[in-house]
């Protein structure tokens, strides 16, 4: 199967399920907004649709493809991302936002939240693949978020339940989900500006 | 004797509108889909919520259809839309001789459009090209094509629908009422029975029919998009000039998608990206938003859009509208179709879908998607 360099990964494995249509990976918005095609390349974390191939092939013109880890698999390139649905539902984060720069309007802009829930912190997250109960950099990053701007959502509440062995002080600080996040979300750094904050707010 | 049992193939929009309104309405409803949720036309559609004003001049069906729903979704699902409004915006002083066409027709389709001064424009939109010369505010709007669809077919779930991905359809039997399907994580064949079966494929629409025997006309018509990594705008921006290539600008979460073209493809599966469609979008989008080019290319994609083929004046024509066809017609019974349509209407499109459903079935079952809220596309789906 011939491929040119500038194709996009995502079109090199729709091109490749037309000579084998076992294959399965999920994909659909195609601009790295959906967050369902991630998978590891070569053994890193990346969406398919913005991925391209010449950015990953190397001199030997080949990848290793492998699904996302520390979500249940259902096949080939395919994962469940239910897991992660769940846990940013339990936080109750709103899906919209307000924009930061809202010149001169009546009513702020808003927008969907910069995560796009694609799973590739988690799997990047060698926390994750030691405690399955771990609630992971995307929901804690989230709950960064609601923390930030609560929309009307109770953030004290928020905190309180990440607060604990599984949530915020399992993170190792290995940095891992920052490195691979493709919306710049940075799931470290919102872990460890929740610590702090509860930090400073408990008794020396 | 249990709920009738509908198969609906497809899990787009248009199929997980008519999953929800059908279980909504007590029916028994499996959904199959060759691919994931909105792997299709919908998944890379344009995102735009449209207040129907492109349409106001042309088609001013489609044009009411879309105000009508736009106005619904905002009360069903009013976490899933990016609620800022678009501009139609004038460049030259042929779009402003456009703009009493347009404003006229936006009063007869009841929609809502209102006119700012250039300097208010870019007040709110400091990136548009500043040599505007007018600019009408609509209430369009901004979605995420596949949380749209994962919200319809949660809801569905929870009111009892099973939601299949990754099953393709390989064969019907339009008059006995059976679907075959290859259970692609399975890899086994299986037969589903059921007392109908409900074509949402889409563009893949004609090769769903053709497999029960039936002949229907989608015109696959595949547009290209090129998405930028930057957030150029807040409001959805249009050129102010009848339906045209390259003429909006989506912003969604920090992107902005570009677009789009439109040219007939044979296969919906084989759709090539032409080099300079890219080119020309990216010329065209510079025109309203000058520093266009500074922003990397982030995606480029081209999806088709399931015409509807309608007899018109000068031969056969395409329509933004939408058709169900009851295929008794042409010896398979069991079998209903719905061409064409739009993201946009999904809903109203399931309603009048299910509508049919329910006559043929001989079933008085109200439809009550217009006042039931949408989950969570977070919410269980079963899969």
């Amino acid at each position: 199967m011939a491929v040119p360099d500038d194709a996009y990964l995502l079109d090199a494995l729709e091109a490749a399920e037309k000579q084998d249509p076992t294959l399965l990976f999920r994909h659909a918005c195609h601009h790295a907004s959906c967050g369902s095609c991630g998978l590891r390349v070569n053994g890193r974390e990346r969406l398919a649709c913005i991925t391209r191939v010449g950015e990953v092939a190397g001199r030997r013109r080949a990848v290793k493809l492998e699904p996302l880890r520390n979500l249940p698999l259902l096949g080939d390139l395919l994962v469940d991302h239910q897991p992660l649905f769940n846990r940013i539902e339990v936080l109750n984060l709103p899906p919209l936002r307000a924009e930061e720069s809202g010149p001169g309007s009546e009513t702020p802009p808003l927008r969907f939240e910069n995560c796009i829930e694609c799973g590739l912190c988690v799997s990047a997250c060698p926390v994750a693949g030691s405690d399955p109960q771990y609630w992971g950099p995307a929901a804690l990053a989230a709950a960064a978020r609601l923390v930030a701007e609560p929309r009307g959502r109770d953030a004290a509440m928020t905190l309180k339940l990440v607060d604990e062995e599984h949530g915020l002080w399992r993170c190792h600080g290995a940095f891992e989900c920052t490195e691979v996040c493709p919306a710049n979300v940075d799931p470290a750094g919102a872990i460890m500006g929740l610590r702090q904050r509860l930090l400073k707010g408990r008794p020396g | 004797m249990g709920a009738p049992q509908i198969i609906v193939i497809g899990a787009g929009s248009t199929g997980a509108a008519i999953a929800h309104d059908l279980a909504l309405r007590g029916l028994r409803v499996t959904v199959v889909e060759r691919g994931g949720v909105a792997s299709g036309a919908t998944g890379h559609n344009q995102a735009q919520l449209h207040s129907g004003a492109r349409y106001a001049v042309n088609d001013p069906e489609s044009a009411r259809e879309c105000i009508e729903e736009n106005l619904l979704l905002r009360r069903l699902m009013p976490e899933g839309l990016e609620l800022n409004d678009g501009l139609f915006v004038a460049l030259s002083e042929e779009h402003l001789a456009y703009r009493p066409v347009f404003l006229e027709a936006c009063v007869q389709c009841g929609i809502p459009a209102r006119e700012l001064s250039p300097a208010r424009a870019l007040e709110l939109e400091p990136r548009l090209n500043p040599r505007l010369l007018a600019a009408i505010q609509i209430p369009d709007g901004v979605f995420d094509p596949y949380r749209f669809c994962l919200s319809f077919l949660a809801t569905a779930h929870h009111n009892g629908a099973r939601i299949q991905t990754f099953t393709e359809v390989t064969g019907i039997d339009g008059d006995k009422r059976r679907v075959q399907v290859r259970n692609r994580r399975a890899g086994k064949v299986e037969t589903l029975g059921a007392d109908l079966i409900v074509n949402a494929a889409g563009p893949w629409a004609a090769k769903i029919a053709a497999m029960a025997g039936a002949p229907l006309e989608v015109e696959p018509s595949a547009g290209v998009m090129v998405t930028v990594n930057a957030r150029l705008c807040h409001k959805v921006i249009n050129l102010l000039a009848p339906p045209g290539d390259s003429d909006i600008i989506v912003p969604q979460r920090q992107t902005s998608i570009l677009g789009t073209t439109s040219w007939t493809v044979a296969d919906p599966d084989d759709i090539a990206i032409p080099p300079d469609h890219v080119a020309g979008i990216l010329a065209a989008a510079e025109q309203l938003i000058s520093d266009v080019r500074r922003a990397p290319v982030y995606g480029v994609m081209a999806a088709a859009r399931p015409l509807l083929v309608v007899p018109g004046a000068g031969g056969r024509t395409t329509t933004r509208g939408f058709a169900c066809f009851d295929h008794a017609k042409d010896g398979a019974d069991g079998l209903i179709s719905i061409v064409g349509g739009k993201t946009t209407t999904a809903r109203g499109m399931a309603e009048k879908l299910s509508d049919l459903v329910c006559a043929k079935l001989g079933l008085q079952a109200e439809c009550r998607t217009r006042t039931t809220p949408l989950l969570s596309y977070r919410a269980e789906m079963g899969t």
